[in-house]
């Protein structure tokens, strides 16, 4: 591919009408049907356990981890919402549930606020994740704010809970 | 180049040290062997070190190789001859090669270890063979080669060449029945191989092949021709099979248990055997081995000419053997041995197996499309489905491994120990076939030899004591391990002294473990698994071997982690057996699917005692102590958990929760779920509890998957696994759900019958629950309340600092309980209530701010956690918890005075406390209110009394103590009042106690009836005045000594029965 180094493609999703991008490079897969059999004791942001050919993925619940409600259900069978999963580089294997996966954004590093900026930032999501570490930068495209996470730390939000 | 470098290095550690364990098997052979074997043994060790030498020498680790080659120095010396393999030789060899270990461990720091010990020994040694002088020359009686310390009567048969170089022939032959019936043993467990139809394992192959050498040997050796004979037959056929050369089946056993009697027989007529008549049985071998009849005939004519004639041309029959002789597969084998293996990195193994994992769902979902599909693609779905099955059980296979291989150790040990406490231990060994996962097989090793050196150090008793004992001189030490319900089952047992009872129970007083009463409640068998916890040695003095302050529990943690159990059963003098049960492999285990909350757990098998389904409509339920469920299994009270509540509880119980959850279920139908109630009884430890679960599914062998590491803190469960329709489910973790409740294994005894008995008729009680202030909910007994008035607080005057209420032509004097008791104050409202209680000769009314409700409920006073005069105890109501009040004392704490002068009014007689102290009453009754508040005003009257919850205890108790008046209840469950009466004026001891019946009835019909059965009084239960009253009566007429005259006429005559102030 042409890519040069200074350029990162994201995965973009939206969660309660915000866009957020994942580095393409975090991610494993996309899928978009499945059921969930949740975890009795385990904290909020934790929906359960995802079975994909013979893995077990632990599924976490970004709208908790953002302040929103808690998505309820735990059968998934081809819906707009899409299960995110992570490679195992990251750690043990994990996802995240999204509303609906958007375009692969190509985006010049350059044109990408860091994080230090955004801490008086007006937009409550942005607070709350620059306070949990899950924001690498937020970039400015033709029409919308896109939220950029650190897909390494979210697996910290539930450990660090304990 | 490094790359290259670290693999050379691997490959060279991975060979060393299988050929350092090799070696080590070998020498421990050698001192049991043959003196062929020996030689043979010799060489093998001398090559395998001469390897190590030369590839440590070429890696540059001289360390290794100096020790190596010290010695290899040694071994030539032996397999020269030059020396004996003599117990400090191969001692020596072994503590080289345990050293070469260490060094192996981490080779680039193996010239760090400090060999010097070692290398001095050995030089030693070699600079004694080298003095000409001091050569120890091979002695020409191979008898003597036997060590000395080593009393086994395992003797090494001797190379039979010239029949009369032995004297003393008798001598000799005694010699070789005792061999035989040493090896006997193995022949028993080949033959058990042989009736099982399975194939051998590698060790049992060598033991094959040793046993027909011996067999052979003995028969070359003895002068009989029958003992031969059938020795020959029984070799030759033990080989047939082992080549499978001959078909097995149950002729073929039959015939070879034949072979195996007659052995037997002939031996014990050793003189006469010649004169038995066993052409049948050669006959029947001839047929047996089918095509090679002819040829075997002729070759045992030719066999019985030279037995006849030439018994020193044993040469010659050895040619005849040759072509089932037992040297030869042996080497075969050996050969074959390794071309059959290849060394895997267990990784891909792994891989593997979780591939297969993966291939099992696919197959599932085909399976389930398939159900609905065409006729045509079923027949290939079928295929897949079979051939997944069997690749996953093939993969499963190549993780599994013999528990044979670790039993070589074992002998290690035991030679250890025997040389170290001069100890006679002989190691019985069977079940090498049976097969455990890998790494399973690694971790067991380390907690058998721990029980195998416990049994040896502290079971075993020494030779002196064990032939006083009337025991034969070597104790045995047995290993066994067997396949039941799903599980690997492992016995290690010893005939020595057994655990004491006694001794584990000053230990744990000692020790603090357990307390005097715990552990007088506790049978035999748990007092003995006492010491599988932690910090438990009883051991009179700590040796060397076991007993270095790290007890039994070390042996328990690391079983528990494999999902097994430890069991210990002992008795004492006989001897000790620990039981261990694991999973075959940890990977894949079996597991109950149960359903709770919707959702599916998977409980692993190691822990399942069994299931238990009660109805509705059964006598047995769920009972309780107030703080736990329990249920009575089989006279064992269990406690007893839910698995919905556990899973909606994220907080560890505490007492509240489990209250809570008690009197959740106490309300409502316990069997909603199909008029059934289902548990798994699950052992943890020696415990055992009940899991209440929602519906049981079935058995299923699941793929374990470790617990993902952000959710390590979750305690309840141990895993997950993905089941047969493709979903996960969660393994639950025994221990951590019955952390997570809070369990109490040590229910009271004596407490939880009383409960379970109770249980049976169910109490009810009616109260009247109400508020005053704004913390505290109190309940009053119904029946202690006269009626509840409305008031409005307005219309309360004050005079003084007392307060009263005028109702029509009454004034009532207003208690509030926070004046009287330690609780908050009073809210006042608009509209207040004054309950007016009954049976109290004062005009009072307790001015409450709420009336809540009035409930009939289960009453499970608590009495001991909330001590206050006018209170009863405390229960749970509404989730709340509730003070019971004790309207009587409530009374006299409010108004002394006024309760003082009714009694004067009503009671008219004084006897002095003195007295009264010596009173003993016996009070029977059901209702925990009632009994309490009864118990309270004689207790506050200065009299003893002991209570009884029912008729049966109350008998049980009136015959242990000698009681002067007897109070009891009529209504009331196992035994109601009037069997009571009738049973004692029945009974011998006591039996014209003065009893007064006390009920809330008052017909004719029922007064009769007391009198009828033997109560002399009877009074209405709640008019307390009355009580007292007739109670001074009965003391003044019946007990008090000096009136002892009247005592008999009244009884005669005068017995009136007054039945209350209605």
């Amino acid at each position: 591919m042409s890519t040069n180094d200074s350029i990162s493609q994201f995965v973009t999703f939206v969660i309660d009408n915000n866009y957020y991008g994942i580095n393409i490079l975090d991610i494993k897969e996309i899928q978009s049907e499945f059921s969930i059999t949740p975890v009795f004791h385990a904290s909020n942001e934790v929906l359960g356990f995802v079975n994909l050919r013979g893995q077990i993925y632990l599924i976490i619940d970004i709208r908790v981890i953002l302040g929103k409600e808690k998505i309820q259900k735990t059968e998934f069978d081809l819906v707009e919402e899409k299960l995110v999963i992570f490679k195992e580089s990251l750690g043990d294997p994990f996802g995240i549930i999204v509303d609906h996966i958007g375009d692969v954004e190509e985006i010049d590093n350059d044109m990408i606020e860091t994080f230090k900026s955004l801490t008086d930032s007006k937009n409550e999501d942005l607070k709350n994740l620059s306070t949990l570490e899950l924001v690498e930068g937020i970039s400015r495209l033709d029409d919308k704010l896109l939220i950029l996470l650190r897909s390494r730390n979210l697996l910290n939000t539930i450990e660090n809970k304990h | 180049m490094n790359y290259i470098d670290d693999q050379v290095v691997n490959e060279f550690i991975e060979e060393s040290n299988e050929l350092l364990s090799s070696i080590e098997e070998y020498f421990l052979e050698l001192d049991s062997s043959t003196e062929k074997d020996k030689t043979d043994l010799i060489h093998k060790i001398f090559r395998a070190i001469h390897t190590i030498k030369g590839s440590a020498g070429l890696l540059n680790f001289d360390a290794i190789s100096d020790l190596s080659h010290l010695m290899e120095t040694l071994l030539s010396k032996l397999r020269e001859g030059l020396i004996e393999p003599e117990a400090k030789y191969i001692d020596a060899l072994l503590s080289g090669s345990d050293k070469l270990k260490i060094m192996l461990e981490d080779v680039s720091k193996s010239s760090e270890v400090d060999s010097s010990e070692e290398k001095e020994t050995i030089s030693n040694f070699l600079d004694n063979i080298n003095i000409p002088g001091n050569l120890n020359p091979k002695k020409n009686t191979n008898f003597k080669s036997h060590e000395s310390y080593e009393n086994e009567p395992i003797i090494p048969i001797p190379k039979f060449k010239k029949p009369d170089f032995i004297s003393d022939i008798n001598e000799l032959i005694k010699t070789i029945i005792i061999t035989f019936n040493n090896k006997f043993n193995d022949l028993q467990n080949i033959f058990l191989c042989i009736e099982d139809k399975k194939s051998f394992t590698n060790e049992e192959k060598v033991k094959i092949i040793r046993f027909c050498d011996l067999l052979i040997n003995v028969a070359k050796y003895t002068h009989k021709k029958n003992i031969y004979f059938v020795l020959y037959i029984l070799k030759d056929i033990t080989n047939k099979i082992y080549e499978q050369d001959i078909v097995v089946d149950d002729e073929l056993i039959q015939f070879y248990f034949e072979v195996v009697t007659k052995t037997n027989t002939l031996f014990e007529a050793y003189d006469h055997s010649d004169e038995t008549d066993i052409s049948e049985l050669i006959r029947h071998y001839g047929l047996l081995t089918g095509k090679l009849q002819k040829e075997n005939v002729q070759q045992q004519n030719q066999l019985i000419k030279k037995e006849e004639n030439k018994l020193s041309k044993k040469e010659n029959i050895d040619l005849n053997e040759k072509s089932n002789t037992s040297l030869s597969p042996k080497k075969e084998e050996l050969n074959a041995e390794k071309h059959d293996t290849v060394r895997l990195n267990i990784n891909i193994l792994d891989k593997l197996m979780r591939l297969a994992g993966e291939l099992v769902l696919v197959r599932n979902q085909q399976l389930i499309k398939a159900s609905s599909s065409l006729f045509d693609d079923r027949e290939i779905i079928q295929r897949l489905d079979s051939i997944t099955t069997e690749i996953q059980e093939s993969v499963m296979q190549t993780r599994l491994q013999p528990i044979g291989n670790i039993y070589s150790k074992f002998n290690r040990t035991i030679r250890d120990i025997k040389r170290k406490l001069g100890k006679e231990i002989r190691l019985d060994t069977s079940g090498y076939h049976v097969e455990l996962d890998k790494s399973i097989i690694e971790t067991l090793a380390g907690p058998m030899i721990h029980i195998i050196r416990n049994a040896a150090d502290h079971g075993i008793e020494t030779p002196e004591e064990r032939k006083k004992l009337g025991k034969p001189v070597a104790g045995t030490i047995s290993i066994s391990a067997y396949h039941e319900g799903g599980l690997i089952n492992i016995s290690i047992s010893d005939d020595g002294k057994g655990i004491q009872p006694d001794k584990i129970k000053s230990k744990a007083l000692e020790k603090g473990i357990k307390t005097q009463t715990e552990l007088d409640s506790m049978s035999e068998k748990e007092l003995i698994n006492l010491i599988l916890l932690p910090g438990f040695s009883t051991s009179d003095q700590i040796s060397d071997l076991s007993g270095r302050g790290v007890g039994l529990d070390v042996v328990t943690t690391s079983i528990e982690k494999l999902n097994g159990s430890v069991e210990i059963n002992s008795k004492p003098g006989l001897g000790t057996t620990f039981q261990l049960k694991l999973p075959l492999t940890l990977a894949i285990i079996p597991c109950l699917i149960v359903l709770s909350n919707g959702y599916r757990y998977a409980i692993p098998q190691t822990n399942l005692e069994e299931l238990v389904s009660i109805n509705s409509d059964s006598k047995y339920k769920i009972e309780n102590t107030g703080y736990q469920e329990v249920f009575r299994l089989r006279n064992n009270l269990i406690p007893v958990i839910r698995l919905n509540d556990i899973l909606e509880n994220k907080v560890q119980f505490d007492l509240n929760t489990q209250a809570q959850i008690v009197e959740k279920y106490s309300k409502i139908d316990q069997f909603q779920n199909n008029g059934k109630l289902n548990f798994a009884v699950l052992r943890l430890g020696n415990n055992k509890f009940g899991l209440i679960i929602d519906q049981v599914l079935g058995t299923e062998e699941i793929v374990v998957k470790p617990m993902h590491s952000a959710l390590n803190n979750i305690k309840i469960y141990s895993g997950g696994t993905i089941l047969g329709d493709g979903q996960v489910a969660l393994i639950l973790n025994i221990e951590g759900l019955a952390k997570h409740c809070n369990l109490n294994f040590n229910l009271n005894l004596e407490k939880t019958k009383e409960i379970s008995e109770k249980n049976q008729v169910i109490e009810k009680e009616s109260v009247l629950i109400f508020k005053a202030g704004v913390d505290e909910q109190y309940a009053l007994a119904l029946p202690f309340i006269q009626r509840v008035e409305q008031i409005n607080p307005s219309s309360i005057e004050n005079v003084g600092d007392k307060e009263f209420i005028k109702f029509g032509d009454k004034t009532l004097k207003i208690l509030k309980l926070e004046n009287l008791l330690d609780v908050s104050d009073t809210m006042y409202k608009e509209e207040m209530y004054l309950i007016i209680p009954k049976h109290i000769n004062l005009p009072i009314g307790i001015l409450v701010s709420e009336i809540i409700d009035t409930k009939e409920l289960l009453i499970n006073l608590n009495t001991q956690s909330y001590f206050e005069k006018g209170i009863l105890g405390t229960d749970f109501i509404n989730n709340r918890l509730t003070l019971f009040i004790d309207i009587f004392q409530l009374i006299e704490l409010f108004d002394p005075a006024g309760v003082h002068k009714v009694r004067e009014e009503i009671v008219d007689f004084e006897i002095n406390q003195e007295e009264k102290n010596q009173i003993r009453i016996l009070l029977v009754e059901d209702s925990s209110i009632f009994r309490q508040i009864v118990k309270s005003y004689l207790e506050n009257d200065g009299f003893n009394v002991d209570v009884a919850k029912n008729g049966k205890e109350g008998l049980l108790k009136f015959k242990k103590k000698n009681y002067d008046l007897l109070i009891s209840d009529i209504e009331m469950p196992i035994m109601n009042g009037f069997e009571l009466i009738e049973n004692i004026r029945g009974s011998k001891f006591n039996s014209d106690i003065p009893a007064m019946a006390l009920s809330s009835f008052g017909s004719e019909q029922f007064i009769r009836k007391a009198h009828e059965s033997g109560f002399d009084f009877y009074e209405i239960k709640l008019q307390k005045d009355n009580i007292i009253k007739r109670i001074g009566h009965i003391l003044r007429n019946y007990i008090n000594p000096e009136l002892e005259s009247n005592k008999k006429l009244l009884s005669e005559n005068s017995v009136k029965l007054i039945g209350g102030n209605s």
